[in-house]
């Protein structure tokens, strides 16, 4: 370093020319980085749900859709529209299937014969509860929370009764196309070739489907909005993108102005600015031929490492500014090398080592978090031994930086007994941490909340969004995004498939945890009884039933009841939904006896076939399987994929013992999202425990002693405590976002600590002189460090700005730790401890001194 | 002397002529009818605007419990229930849903509650008697509605009994064996109950 700081006041341009030499092509590497926003990749690639995506989402898709619907009042217009808008959307990029028409002449010949079984036990349901409601003498045990007792009206929908009541209209009307029930409205369905894996192409397809609907609206009297679930989706990863965009700018804009502010000198502010600009474009250049690419998690290592990197430049200067008090420059600068150029190496490499020990996490959202965080801050400390020298000698000779005494800043140092009372504090914050401290791993607290959008702030994206979603209801009631999807070889794996889950879901209990007990000396096996998570599976069987199998006889059957209910007496009369009377007169009087018989599979239009078929050309079957539990929450998420797991072994001798060897997967967003959620959970407390530990190794290696050692983490620990127990009282929650930050904070807090303790033992116990010397550097960059978080406490994304908070937090009680509780702790208590008896008396005589 | 009459042919003629009599003290079913609801429109009115509270149930129950047979009506819906359904199970369903009975009867919109009444014929079908009527509601929009409400009876104790309604042609109990089938098959025997118990509660207070 002092070679360097030698050859720097020879000869500055010089060094500053080989380094932009450098940076160019890094720079222009640097504009290569993408955000990949595939989940799979998160993922390790022995998981079973990453496997089976990587294998089978070509084949399969995940089931994720994107729906256009047209708004007209003339129906005729809405065709012609409908007609030109899939024209245009078939040849984009990613498109599979473009649907908007009924496959009416097959519809009219199977008509109710073509319902589902689980849709016509509903209906049954609905009938039985709506005969009730119309009965004076009649009370609805099956119509849920939507019964009142005091009412007899049943003309108000229900949102169930509206998806049957979609699902069922189109048996009714039979209308050619996907109309809502008023005619106002023409859904489009494009199915996308790719889902989740590769997401990507589905934000360009969404980008080319918005191009079409504002091209079709130019050309045609009709409004056009675009919905599905990977709408839902693709303004998650936009809004991701935004916040990312906005914290960027924000976050940049603070620390630059606090910087200069710190300085007194904007000047200054860009002699610290600029080799850390120099470090992280080196280290992000390895990115594209490393890890390739950034994930959701990654995405905002650009905004953190700039709070975290500048802490050493700002160490630099300072001290620099500190000895040009008392020294000419170039002593100056090489004294400030030589004093505080090891503590910024050994405070970075730190900081590097325990975020690299996050690359150890099997999840690799953790470990490339990790990995490209070690590797910019390794970066960035290069370019304060390299860059910066030449940097100050510049900035020197053009009066950017200059002499300043920072000590004459005075510090707190805190009485024995406020000490004692802030470590009572701390004893209460581990004490509400620790009771009530949680890790919510649900999805759905981490969606971003649309109503709060709407009702705050409304764009018009977010209008957009909702008006789509609205007339998206209208046209298709019933979700048809699965939870998973299974592919199954032949229609003998198919039909042992389904009679997997059609036994679960009749009989509606899984066994799980199972323990075995000795009764009267002989094993008894005893389980713990859930509810099953699977609603239904749906498959070409929903259309073409074995003739002679139990699915068709009980469909019959079931139609029978139905029919049978819709007959009795005249209630159908009472009724004053034109809408319903008309389809309950419709299936009642249909005689399924004219064709006794369902559809062969060739008999199928390729409309109905092709959502329900591999994609390859082989015709394997799809099974698409949907949960009976909101796939938002994670445990129910959890659930669901552990009992799929269960039922579709991963074991290939297992599957073919059960009959089904021919069937492949999961894939499908949930099991994605479930096993995501499994590893951090498992794996997020021993990498903070690591992180800890390689800390203290670190730490060990740097003071050599166990005991200074453990010393210089008492500011860590503290500071987490109280972040533990404000995030408690401010009702915060760990979750899958700001997990991450716990390791972060250990990497991110050391250094205080290691600034504080060794420029105490330098000035031989001097706790105030230490303390004043390092209460505004510390400050400073504790605090440039939370301003590159703080663009993310104004994210509209509730993960985002749930790390942006924990991160302010925490900083902001590492700081005060180091600076308050620290040095006193330093001044009352570990005095004896740490320094020789000689530097003890000569401290001791000079507060005598100073008493007097 | 030859006898005029049989043993067996006396047996018959006096057990017809206890029979006429016991028809004759039960009185005619449509009697039975109107006079229950003409009863129970009376309370009704009297608690007019406020809540039911502990002293006009009791009335109502007075009325309503001797004109309708609760217990063959759960009865009837108990058959769709599991055969290893338990005594004790069985007993908490009747109940309950005999207290949901009542409770819907005097609803506002329930069988008692209409404004008006018309009373058409009676039909002997075996044992049973139908009584047809009309129920006349007033409507929220302040038209009227009128609503076939019909009633199967029998005798019981020497009183014609209802078991069984019949509005538009459906009937009470089919419609309630019909549910509880599907939530007991689809929830359990327990849960029915639970249910149950949980409408009559859901009646109290909003009532």
């Amino acid at each position: 370093m002092l070679a360097i700081c030698q050859y720097s006041l020879r000869c500055p341009y010089r060094i500053l020319a080989v380094i932009a030499l450098i940076t160019i092509p890094a720079v222009l590497e640097v504009q290569k980085i993408f955000i990949d926003p595939n989940l799979v990749r998160l993922l390790p690639t022995n998981s079973r749900a990453s496997k089976n995506t990587r294998t089978f989402s070509a084949i399969t898709g995940d089931g994720g859709y994107f729906t256009m619907i047209l708004t007209s009042d003339e129906s005729n217009t809405l065709v012609q529209a409908a007609d030109e808008a899939a024209r245009q959307i078939r040849p984009l990029k990613g498109v599979y299937t473009v649907e908007y028409e009924w496959p009416v002449e097959f519809f009219r010949q199977y008509r109710y014969h073509l319902i589902p079984n689980d849709y016509l036990e509903q209906i049954y349901d609905k009938i039985l509860g709506w005969k009730s409601e119309l009965s004076p003498a009649g009370v609805n045990l099956l119509g849920g929370d939507t019964a009142d007792p005091d009412d007899t009206e049943v003309n108000v929908q229900s949102p169930g009764e509206e998806a049957i009541e979609g699902d069922i209209r189109q048996f009714a009307s039979l209308s050619p196309y996907h109309f809502s029930a008023d005619g106002k409205n023409l859904g489009i369905i494009i199915r996308t070739s790719n889902g989740i894996d590769e997401f990507q192409e589905v934000v360009d397809l969404y980008k080319g489907l918005t191009n079409v609907a504002a091209g079709i609206a130019k050309e045609f009297p009709v409004e056009i909005g675009i919905a599905g679930s990977h709408r839902n989706k693709t303004d998650e990863f936009n809004l991701i993108n935004d916040d990312i965009g906005h914290a960027t700018l924000i976050s940049g804009c603070l620390i630059l102005l606090v910087t200069a502010l710190g300085f007194r000198s904007i000047r200054t502010a860009l002699v610290v600015l600029i080799p850390l600009i120099v470090g992280m474009a080196w280290g992000f250049a390895f990115i594209p031929s490393t890890i390739r690419s950034l994930n959701l998690i990654t995405a905002f290592l650009i905004i953190i490492l700039t709070g975290m990197g500048i802490d050493y430049a700002i160490h630099l200067v300072k001290r620099v500014e500190q000895e040009m008090f008392e020294k000419p420059f170039a002593e100056a600068l090489a004294s400030a090398y030589r004093n505080t150029g090891p503590s910024v190496l050994v405070s970075g490499f730190t900081t590097a080592f325990a975020l690299s020990i996050l690359s150890v996490s099997s999840f690799r959202g953790f470990s490339e978090f990790g990995i490209i965080s070690a590797m910019v801050l390794a970066c960035i400390l290069a370019s304060m031994v390299v860059c910066m020298p030449p940097m100050l000698v510049v900035a020197h000779r053009f009066g950017f930086i200059r002499a300043r005494d920072h000590r004459s800043e005075k510090a707190i140092v805190l009485s024995r007994r406020w000490t004692l009372m802030a470590l009572g504090l701390m004893g209460i914050c581990l004490i509400i941490g620790a009771s009530g401290l949680q890790f919510d791993a649900s999805f759905r607290n981490l969606e971003f909340d649309r109503s709060a959008i709407a009702g705050l702030h409304e764009t018009d994206a977010a209008r957009n969004a909702r008006d789509s979603r609205m007339a998206h209801n209208k046209v298709y009631s019933s979700t048809f995004s699965p939870g998973a999807i299974f592919l199954a070889d032949d229609t003998e794996n198919l039909d042992r498939l389904l009679e997997i889950f059609d036994k679960r879901i009749h009989e509606n209990t899984w066994l799980t945890d199972p323990v075995t007990n000795m009764v009267h000396g002989a094993p008894v096996v005893s389980y713990t009884t859930n509810t099953t998570t699977i609603e239904r599976a749906r498959s070409l069987r929903d259309y073409t039933p074995d003739p002679n199998g139990k699915l068709w006889h009980e469909r019959r059957a079931l139609l029978r009841d139905v029919q049978e209910e819709m007959r009795e007496g005249v209630w159908i009369d009472r009724i004053e939904n034109p809408d319903r009377k008309r389809w309950i007169r419709e299936m009642r009087d249909w005689n399924g006896e004219l064709n006794p018989l369902p559809p062969a599979f060739s008999e199928l239009p390729e409309i109905i076939c092709t959502p329900l078929l591999s994609k390859d050309g082989a015709a394997r079957y799809l099974v698409a399987v949907f949960p009976s539990v909101d796939r938002k929450v994670a445990a129910h998420s959890l659930r669901f994929t552990d009992e799929i797991y269960q039922l579709v072994p991963e074991s290939q001798a297992e599957r073919e013992r059960l009959g089904i060897g021919g069937v492949w997967g999961p894939v499908g967003e949930v099991p994605v999202f479930a096993e995501i959620v499994r590893i951090v959970k498992g794996e997020i407390w021993w990498v903070v425990s690591l992180t800890f530990i390689g800390i203290f190794i670190l730490v060990w290696l740097e003071l050599k002693t166990v005991r200074e050692s453990l010393f210089v983490m008492i500011p860590l620990i503290s500071g987490l405590v109280f972040t533990f127990g404000a995030m408690v009282l401010l009702s915060m929650n760990l979750n899958l976002f700001n997990v991450i930050m716990i390791p972060a904070l250990l990497g991110m807090g050391v250094d205080n600590g290691v600034h504080m303790f060794t420029r105490w033992k330098e000035y031989h116990g001097h706790t105030m002189k230490a303390a004043s010397e390092l209460f505004i550097p510390l400050f400073l960059c504790t605090f440039t460090t939370m301003l590159g978080y703080a663009g993310m406490i104004i994210a509209a994304h509730p993960g985002l700005r749930s790390i942006g908070t924990l991160a302010v937090l925490g900083m902001m009680m590492l700081w005060l730790t180091s600076v308050i509780i620290l040095p006193a702790m330093l001044e009352h208590f570990m005095r004896r401890k740490f320094l020789s008896a000689a530097e003890v008396k000569i401290l001791d005589e000079e507060e005598a001194a100073a008493r007097k | 002397m030859k006898k005029l009459l049989s043993t067996k042919a006396v047996g018959i003629l006096a057990l017809g002529l206890m029979l006429s009599a016991g028809v004759l003290f039960a009185g005619a079913p449509l009697d039975a009818i109107r006079d229950s609801n003409e009863k129970v429109k009376e309370v009704l009115n009297a608690n007019a605007g406020n809540k039911l509270d502990d002293a006009t149930e009791k009335k109502l129950r007075a009325i309503i419990e001797p004109a309708t047979d609760f217990s063959a009506m759960s009865d009837a819906v108990l058959t769709v229930f599991p055969a290893d359904t338990t005594p004790a199970q069985r007993a908490a369903f009747k109940k309950a849903f005999e207290e949901l009975l009542l409770l819907s009867s005097v609803k506002k919109m329930g069988r008692y509650n209409a404004d008006n009444f018309e009373y058409g014929g009676e039909k002997a079908a075996g044992a049973n008697v139908t009584v047809s009527t009309t129920a006349i509601y007033s409507k929220k929009n302040g038209g009227t509605e009128r609503i076939a409400l019909d009633y199967t009876l029998t005798q019981k104790d020497g009183r014609w009994v209802i078991i069984n309604y019949f509005t538009d042609g459906t009937s009470t109990i089919r419609n309630y064996q019909g549910q509880f089938k599907k939530i007991v098959s689809a929830k359990g025997v327990a849960a029915a109950i639970r249910q149950v118990e949980q409408t009559v509660a859901q009646y109290r207070i909003s009532d």
